[in-house]
This record gives C-alpha cells, structure tokens and sequence, in this order.
C-alpha cells in the first residue's frame, strides 16, 4: 500500500519534474534566437582595430599587380555563375590571417568563401581522408611540407604549375618567395603543388633588457668567464639559461618545447648544427652515435631550468609565458616576436632580441641551423569543382601587397615568406624592431626537415622516442636506437629507391656552412 | 524450401540481416582483402588494385611491431584494473545503500547520472581535473600538507590514472545497481538462519550473498569487458596515446596508425587479430553463460 | 536494540562513506557546470577557483553567437546549434530504425526460434567488433557510394551497432508476455502479425518506450564513428566538442558549457529509465 503510494507519489513528482525541464529547455532552445544586442554587447577595441586595418587593405590592394590580375581572372570566371563557393580548409587560428581581405574578395567577386577549421593536430589526418573519399568538399587546403609528398602521391593536390605559368603570381624576382625555403615547400617532382602562405623558422627570442644590464654582465663574466651576449653556441645559451633561471621567483631560465609533437624540433636543430646529416647517402639512419647521444643528453639536463619543470606547455603556453616576461629565452617561430610586440599581449615590448640560432663549432666553423619544418602552403584540391577559381583566390591572398596584411596579424599564425615583406612597412609595424633583417638573415640558416615519403611517420618516430626520453621513460641510447630502427622500417616500407632521391634532393638545401663541414 | 524462406518469422528477421550485411558483413569482407595486401592512399591507386602481399601485416604485426603488441598488453591491464575496482566498488556501494535511509530515492538517481554523461564529456571533466594546477591536485596538497603540483597527463604511467578513473567514475553505478538489486535476492531465511548460529555480517557476506551473486558478477565481467576493450573516447581526448606512445590501447593505437598515417590494410590485419583474442576470451567466458541469457 | 559505542561510530562511519561515494560522483558533473559559468580568466587560474568570483553566461552565448570567437580564440567556428539538430536527428532516426527492425527480430527470435542460438548470439557479438576495425572500411566504401557525411549514412551505421540493445531488451520483454494471449488472438482469428501487432505490442509499450530511449542516449553519446565518418555536413555534437580546441589554448570554458548543453538531454533520459537502465546494458539477462 505504502509502496503503491510511494510510486504514485514518485511518478507524479517526475512529471512535475519533466514539465519543467521541459520549459527550462524550451526557454533555452529559443536563446540562441535573440539577437546579439540582447545580451548587451558592445564593439570593444579589436573590433575598432580590425575595422581599421581593412580600411587601409582597401586603397593598398590595388596596388599590387599580382593581386589585380588574380581578381580580374576570378571576376571573369565567376560572372553569371550564381552562389559560386569556395571552401577553404584552414587550421585553427589561421582564418584571422585571412580575415583582412575576406571581405573585398567576397564583394569584387560576388561569390562567398567558407573557412573550415579544425585544429592543428587534426590537419593532416583530415587532409588523409578527403585523399581517401576523394568528395571535393574542399577548395583551398593548407598542404604542411611534411605532407607535401604523400599528398601529392596520394594524388590529392592539383598541379598548380600551368595556371602559374598563366598568372604570374610572381614567385621568383625582387617580390619573390625566399629562394632555398621555396623549393623545398612548393616544389616536388620539379612541379608547382601551391603557394606558400606561411615561412616558419625558428628564431632565438631572447631579453635584451637583461642581456645589457650590467648587474648581470658583471655576474655572468665571473661566474663563467666569458662576457654576457647573444650566444653563438649551444654551450653559451645553456649557461645563460641555467644563469638566469630563477624558481623562486617564478623566472625561467627558458622555455623548451617538451609536449608531444612538439619535442622533435629543438633536438633537430641541435643535432644538425653539428654538421651531421641524419640519414647517409643510402638512407641509413645516422643518429645513434655520440653526437646524438651527447645533444639529447643536453637537451635532457636543461630540462630542470626550463618550463617551471612542467612538461606540458604547448607552443601557446610558451608564448604567453614569454610575452609575460617571465622567461629569459625561447626558441620560437616569427609568430613569437610578432606576440611579443603586440600591446594586448606582451609585457616585454621593446625588451626581446632576435637572433640567428645559436650552433655549434665544428672543424673551426661556425655552424648555426634553424629548424624550418612548418609552414604552410595554398594548394588547389585536385577535386575541386572550381579549380582556376580557387588557384585565382590563392594567388591573390599569397600576392606581395595583399599579403603583407595577412602576415602582419599580430595573433596571427602566418609569417613571412615574400622578400618584399621584409621591407613592407605594415609588416615592419607588427615585428619587433631589428627583428626583420634578423629574420632574413635566418632564413639563410634552414635546414629542410623529413620532406620525404612518410615524412610524418619519420618525425613521429623521433617525437614519441625523445618526448618519452625527456620524460624519464627511456634512456636516450635506447630512445636513439629505438628511432633508428623506426626510421629504417619506415624508409623499407615507402620504397628506399624513392627516399634516397628524394633525400639527395633535399642536402642540396642545407645551409652552406653545412655542407661545408659534413661534406 | 522457398515457403520457409518466405515464412513470416524469416521475413521478420530479414531487415536486421540486410542491415547486418551492409553494414558489417560486408565492410568485413572488404577488410579481409585489404589485411592481405599492402594500401595506403600514398600508393595512389584505388584501393581494389592493391598488392597482394599474403601474410605479410600480420607476421609485422606480431613479430615486428612492439608499440601494437603493448597496446593490447596496456588494454588488459586496464580492463583488469578497472573490472577489479568496479567490482569491488560496485558491491561496497550496493552494501551501503542496502538499507532504507532518509534521502535515498533522490540519492541512488544523482549516483547513477555516471552512466548517462557522454563519454567525451567526462574525459574533457576529468582533463580539467587533473590538470598540474586543477583542484585534484589542490586537494592531495591539502590532505598531504604539501605543495603538490603533479602533471599528471604528462607523465607516461600515471596518465592511466585519469583514464581508469574516468572509465570507473563511469560505469560504476552500473555495477552497483546490479548487485544492488542481486542483494534483494539473497534469501532472508538463509541470512537469519547464520544469524541465529551466530555468524558475523562479514562472515554471512562472503558464504552465503557472494556465492549466490557469482553470476551476476561473471556477466558484469563479460558485458562491461566488451566495452572497455574498445575504450577510446576518453584516451583521445585525455591524452591521445600519451607521452610518447604510453597510453595508447587498441583502439588509440589503431585510430593512430590507421586514421593519422592511414595505413589502412596493416590495421585492417591489426583488426583481425584482436578480433579473434576477443572472441576466443569471450566465447570461454560466454559459454556458461550462454544458457542463463538464452533460457530466461 | 542496544546501543553499543561501537554503533555510533559505524553510524558516523557508513555516513562519511555514503557521504565520500556522493562527492566523487558529483565532483566530476560539478565541475563542468562550475567551468561553464566562468570567465576566461578564471578557466584553468591557479589555485583553481571552486566557485565562480564572476557568474557569467559568456560561454553559453558563445556557443551560439560566434562571432566574436575569431577575434577572442582565433578559431571560426559556426554557432553549436546545428551540431545539436544533426545529433538529434540522426539520434532519433536510428533509434526508429533501430526499434522497428529490432523489434521484428526480437519477436521472431522470441517466438519462433529462429536461427537457433546461433543468430542471437552472433547479434550480441557485433559488440565485440572493435568499432575502428569496421569503420576504415566503412570509410573507404561509404566514400565510393557517396554516403560518407550524409545523415542517410550515420543512421545505419547507428542503426546496425546498437542493433544488439533492441534485439536483446525487446526480446527479454517480449519474453514477459505469455504466448498464451497471442495464441487465443489466433484462435480468435486474427493473423499471426495480427496477433502480434494488436496484442504483443502494446503490452510491451513501457519496454518500447524504454529501450528506444536508451538507444537514443547510445546514439546521442557516440563519438568514434561521428568523427570519422562526418566532416562538415552532419557533425554531431560530440565531433563539435572536441573541435573547440585552438592553438592558443583550450576554450575550457566553451567545451565546458556545450558539454553541459549535450548532456543533459541523456541524464534527462536516463532518470526517466532508470527502472529499465540494468536490464539495457545487460542485454536483457538481468531483470530489475
């Protein structure tokens, strides 16, 4: 009886309980229909600034012949042709490069564009599958070097060289894409599969205010013997680090990429100023040897004076902490300098040198390399269904002028790539001062990275290996072994005779101290 | 003959079994081919003109491929973990809230909510939670008097403990119900009767409630080992394999290697073998089994 | 009954368990709806804050009014609220799908013995098909058909995995009903799907009701096959949620927000259930 009761009671107070839930979902539901202003917003600042910037994109777009020419043939294509799209497959935080000129592309064209954005972990396996399913949904992709090769063996990109032969997009010449970086970006095959829309490169960041202040100038020389400046070498940097890293008050002597995916690079850089390529002639692994060994043991004992002794700051994390001015040092790509130089980001403006990554010393040379791995090029999807109209959308974003204003977005995740946007003045307002020339200088300095067959395969391999060596896991002999027998069966499953063409390509690229030391 | 195939009761089946073909018949045929030959988009032919390359993924597999064989080793250690502390959790809260108390109803409904909340969702809950300056740690500081800033998704062995809790902070309610309503049947005469003779609740506990909730206990095992086998959502979203490749399970591993490199016919071959260490550990648990689900 | 000093501290000590139990299930759900009303700031601050300084709704706002989400998080997403109508309408239409096929395979198993045991049992061991081993090649096939990013496609790939749920629940409670009643429908005159259709059925509604429930939190939850198998067209819910990381960090507070929006159409669900939820996931062999 009493049960009986219970369950009535309970059912009833469950309806009860369902009618108003049903209300609270109902109100909910129709939230998302009032309009903005609803809520009480206002336009805050970077609206007004983002306002301001495609004002002058406005006047300066005509400017630039590439640009013109571009508009004209897509102005062309797209007349009488009603609800033309293109899609552009973008990682996340990218579209805000594109966002300058969006809107004088949409009006002078009349056609609209979609951004699609995933992030940026999940590029390539997106990328992997639209080769796989082949729909066409996307227009414009962010083919990155590393995939350069195996998208366009899995015959994912469009042969982009007739159009350019059509258009000019000016690749070569005073406006051009720095020479060296560009062949191993856009070309494979000795064809054109995109247009470089983002050069990254590592750069050293560094505290100039700290470098010439004399407090630390007069310590540095007693404790180490040698005076305090811009390292040149590996051992310099270290000890600057291990100088200024102050735990307890929260100031690290550096930042070091040790999160997952991340960890390749640094160790990549140090090991190839030493003058050592990392497969021979034959596509052999040459890393497990006392220069690797000694490069990933450094690596590792630097650890404990970087990062606060966290593992797990992202490239972002790095960043903010670097613009927050609570780390003397970083390595970084020119997104870095651009954020430390922005006011609503940094707190170190005016206080940051660049440089040339340090190197290493070896046969008497002065061996710097800067690891050059990312970036991203503008290909046209080989099943597109617009494909001269999304090449005309390429060009004209990757254009001298036009493109200027994409780089130069301080939260952007593009950087330079044109030789004219050394000089430009919009570009020079969001890098550091001095950073430019700087920049320039470095770009002589890259050294390409697994540009081969596989290429994510080869840097996966030496990424999970070293992240599980810098996290106590393995020892660093056995993490360098375990990636050398890696590297060997990656390179017998995607064919050696490709790889060791390929490869032979790729030293052609090295810096030239480089090759001068291994040969 | 054709009358039979006709007949109502196989008419009634007949869309299930056209699903089933479609959907995994099928595609499982297609996956026999491709784990016998040698595919990847990079080889830019369609994907029925690959090579033939007999046995060859499954010897890489077994003999050659260290990461997939831990992957399946890391897999058992966490259903055994995980199954372990579900069952002994499950039961110490059947035990709890056997009795009537005030509150109960509302109690029992806020602690069985785990089993509704997306899976994604917990593990996103729980990246939050463990983060090196989350409250997780805020608590172990406050209960240990010391400053604990532990990162514990980066680390290779300890970024198992978010994903086991996630998966026991899941599906625990489920086995405490379970056992909850398998103590109601629990005969009263047999429990006054050891009372009567003096037994101790724990020794009543473990003669006489144990044993007759073996089966229940063996069917948990079996329907929650399913699932956790193929746990993934939450490796994913906690630490996607881990540092380095440490907590990758199966599953990661082949969404790794087959959706990120899209080797695609050497986890086809990867499939296979797991396919069959699962049915070969079902069928022997399954078996008694058997007559209890089908009889009833 | 007497009162030992032992009894009360067993007293204190069953309630600090009980009590121990309720917070590491609530810490979890808490936290999400804590996270989803604060703002940025206060995300992931250190030491972490238990109760927002600042109540705030920005994170709900920003599920469905993007637009400031380029500027702020440097990400273009589109508001959530189709995300949310595609995992309705796939979670629905499979679980149709689902039930009516079902349904017809659990009387079938039920009353007339089809396919033996085999049948049934080779139903429940879709489950044990890892589900990433069937959606590579679902993935290259439904490529080659077109069917990849359609809602057609999802729904039988729901459709067919949880096929397993529907046959087993609907066939343990078509179990509960006496064959007798369909046999004197017969008797009556009516035809076997008759029978079946006016008798079986609607004495089965509660457990219709329930299992197709429980299909639709399966359906609304599942993530592995949504992610692979959806692009732009019919992402779901749970592909949106793990879309909201950028470069520039984690937007704890959106993921959290949208995670409190998707959940709670199942935990709504799953209370209404509950008598049923034991006899859901143990295919039917436990009856509550």
């Amino acid at each position: 009886m009493d049960d009986r009761k219970n369950g009535e009671r309970g059912e009833m107070k469950r309806r009860t309980f369902v009618k108003g839930a049903l209300a609270a979902g109902a109100a909910a539901m129709a939230s998302p229909m009032l309009p903005r202003w609803a809520f009480g917003a206002e336009k805050d600042q970077k609206t007004i600034d983002m306002e301001e910037a495609a004002m002058q994109i406005e006047q300066a777009y005509k400017t630039d012949p590439v640009a013109m020419r571009a508009l004209e043939a897509a102005k062309t294509i797209a007349k009488g042709k009603k609800d033309l799209e293109l899609t552009i497959f973008m990682p996340a935080g990218a579209v805000i490069n594109f966002m300058p000129f969006t809107k004088i592309w949409e009006k002078e064209t009349g056609s609209k564009l979609k951004f699609f954005e995933v992030v940026n972990v999940e590029v390539d396996q997106k990328l992997m599958q639209e080769a796989v399913t082949k729909s066409g949904k996307f227009d414009v992709l962010p083919t990155p070097p590393l995939s350069l090769v195996d998208l366009v063996d899995a015959k994912l990109l469009l042969d982009i060289g007739p159009l350019a032969q059509k258009f000019d997009p000016e690749l070569t010449g005073p406006n051009g894409i720095v020479e060296g970086m560009d062949r191993f970006t856009m070309y494979y095959k000795g064809q054109l599969w995109g247009i470089n829309s983002d050069m990254d490169i590592f750069s050293m960041y560094l505290r100039d205010d700290m470098l010439n202040d004399p407090k630390n100038k007069e310590a540095f020389q007693k404790k180490y013997g040698y005076p305090l400046d811009t390292p040149k070498v590996y051992k310099q940097l270290f000890d600057q680090i291990k100088f200024f890293d102050d735990p307890k008050a929260g100031f690290a002597g550096g930042f070091a990429y040790r999160k997952r995916a991340l960890c390749w690079m640094g160790w990549l850089q140090q090991f190839a100023s030493n003058g050592l390529w990392m497969f021979d002639e034959n596509m052999k692994p040459n890393i497990d040897n006392e220069v690797g060994l000694k490069v990933l043991e450094e690596q590792v004992e630097i650890q404990d004076y970087c990062n606060y002794k966290t593992k797990s700051y992202n490239w972002n994390d790095i960043y903010k902490n670097f613009a927050a001015g609570k780390g003397y040092t970083a390595f970084g790509w020119p997104s870095l300098g651009k954020y430390a130089n922005a006011p609503n980001t940094s707190k170190v403006i005016g206080k940051v040198r660049t440089a040339v990554p340090c190197g290493t010393e070896v046969k008497g040379t002065l061996v710097q390399c800067a690891q050059a791995s990312l970036g991203r090029c503008l290909s046209v999807s080989n099943y597109s269904k617009n494909p001269e109209f999304a090449y005309c959308y390429i060009q004209f974003a990757t254009a001298p002028i036009v493109s200027a204003f994409a780089v130069s977005k301080a939260t952007g995740l593009f950087d330079c790539y044109r030789k004219s946007h050394f000089t430009n003045p919009v570009v020079e307002k969001a890098y550091p001062a001095g950073m430019l020339p700087v920049l320039q200088e470095t770009m002589k300095a890259a050294v390409p990275g697994f540009f081969l067959r596989g290429g994510k395969e080869y840097k996966d391999a030496l990424d999970a290996q070293l992240n599980a060596a810098y996290a106590g896991a393995t020892k660093p002999k056995d993490a360098l072994k375990n990636i050398s027998e890696e590297w060997e069966k990656i390179t017998e499953r995607q064919g050696r005779e490709g790889q060791i063409a390929r490869w032979k390509e790729l030293r052609e690229y090295y810096p030239a101290a480089f090759k001068k030391v291994a040969g | 003959m054709w009358k039979k195939l006709t007949s109502l009761p196989v008419l009634m089946v007949a869309p299930v079994q056209l699903l089933i073909w479609f959907m995994v018949i099928f595609p499982t045929i297609v996956l026999v081919w491709l784990a016998f030959c040698y595919w990847t988009p990079q080889t830019g032919k369609s994907w029925w003109h690959a090579d033939w390359t007999w046995f060859h993924n499954f010897y890489e597999l077994i003999f050659d491929d260290p990461r997939f064989i831990w992957s399946i080793v890391r897999t058992i250690i966490i259903f055994g973990v995980c199954m372990s502390v579900e069952l002994v959790a499950g039961m110490i809260m059947a035990l709890l809230f056997q009795t009537k108390f005030f509150g109960k109803k509302l109690l029992v409904s806020i602690l069985i909510a785990p089993m509704m909340v997306i899976p994604l969702v917990i593990g996103q809950s729980f990246y939050m939670l463990f983060l090196a300056q989350g409250p997780i740690n805020q608590v172990i500081s406050w209960l240990t008097f010391s400053n604990f800033q532990f990162d514990w998704l980066s680390h290779p062995i300890w970024a198992m403990v978010p994903i086991m809790l996630g998966e026991i902070w899941n599906w625990t309610p489920l086995v405490f119900l379970i056992f909850m309503s398998g103590l109601t049947t629990v005969p009263e005469n047999q429990i006054r009767a050891a009372q009567g003779l003096g037994a101790t609740p724990t020794q009543i506990f473990f003669r006489i409630s144990l044993p007759i909730l073996k089966p229940l206990i063996l069917l948990v095992v079996v329907i929650r080992g399913m699932e956790i086998f193929k746990i993934f959502d939450l490796v994913f979203v906690l630490t996607r394999g881990g540092p380095g490749n440490s907590t990758e399970t199966i599953t990661m591993y082949m969404y790794n290697v087959g959706i990120e490199y899209m080797r695609v016919s050497y986890i086809a071959a990867s499939a296979f073998i797991v396919l069959a260490l699962v049915v070969i550990g079902a069928v022997r648990i399954l078996k008694p089994l058997q007559y209890q689900l089908l009889e009833d | 009954m007497e009162k030992s000093p032992g009894y009360v501290w067993k007293k204190v000590g069953i309630f600090a368990l009980r009590l121990l139990v309720f917070l590491f299930t609530a810490l979890p759900i808490y936290w999400m709806i804590n996270t989803s009303f604060k703002p940025e700031m206060e995300w992931v601050s250190f030491p972490p804050i238990w109760f927002p300084k600042e109540l705030t709704w920005d994170n709900y706002i920003l599920l469905f009014h993007p637009e400031s989400m380029i500027e702020q998080f440097h990400i273009s997403l589109e508001s959530a609220w189709p995300a949310l109508i595609n995992s309705g309408v796939i979670s629905v239409l499979s679980t149709a799908l689902c039930m009516v096929i079902g349904t017809l395979c659990a009387y079938s198993i039920s009353r007339f013995r089809v396919g033996g045991n085999f049948f049934p049992m080779s139903i429940l061991a879709l489950r044990m098909f890892p589900p990433i081993a069937v959606a590579l090649p679902v993935l290259v096939l439904f490529s080659t058909v077109q069917l990849r990013d359609t809602y057609l496609g999802m729904i039988l790939a729901y459709a067919c995995f949880n096929l397993p749920f529907s046959v087993w629940m609907m066939k343990s409670f078509i179990d509960d009903v006496p064959r007798e009643l369909e046999e004197a429908a017969i008797v009556d005159g009516m035809t076997p799907t008759g029978a079946m259709l006016k008798v079986t059925i609607p004495l089965v509604k509660a457990g219709v009701a329930a299992t197709s429930l429980f299909i639709f939190i399966l359906c609304w939850s599942e993530f592995l096959f949504a992610f692979i198998l959806t692009d732009t067209e019919v992402a779901t819910i749970t592909v949106r949620l793990a879309r909201y990381s950028t470069d520039t960090g984690e937007m704890y507070g959106a993921r959290a927000a949208l995670g409190v929006i998707a959940t709670i159409p199942p935990v709504v669900i799953g209370y209404l259930i509950q008598n049923y939820l034991v006899r859901g996931l143990t295919f039917g062999a436990i009856k509550r």
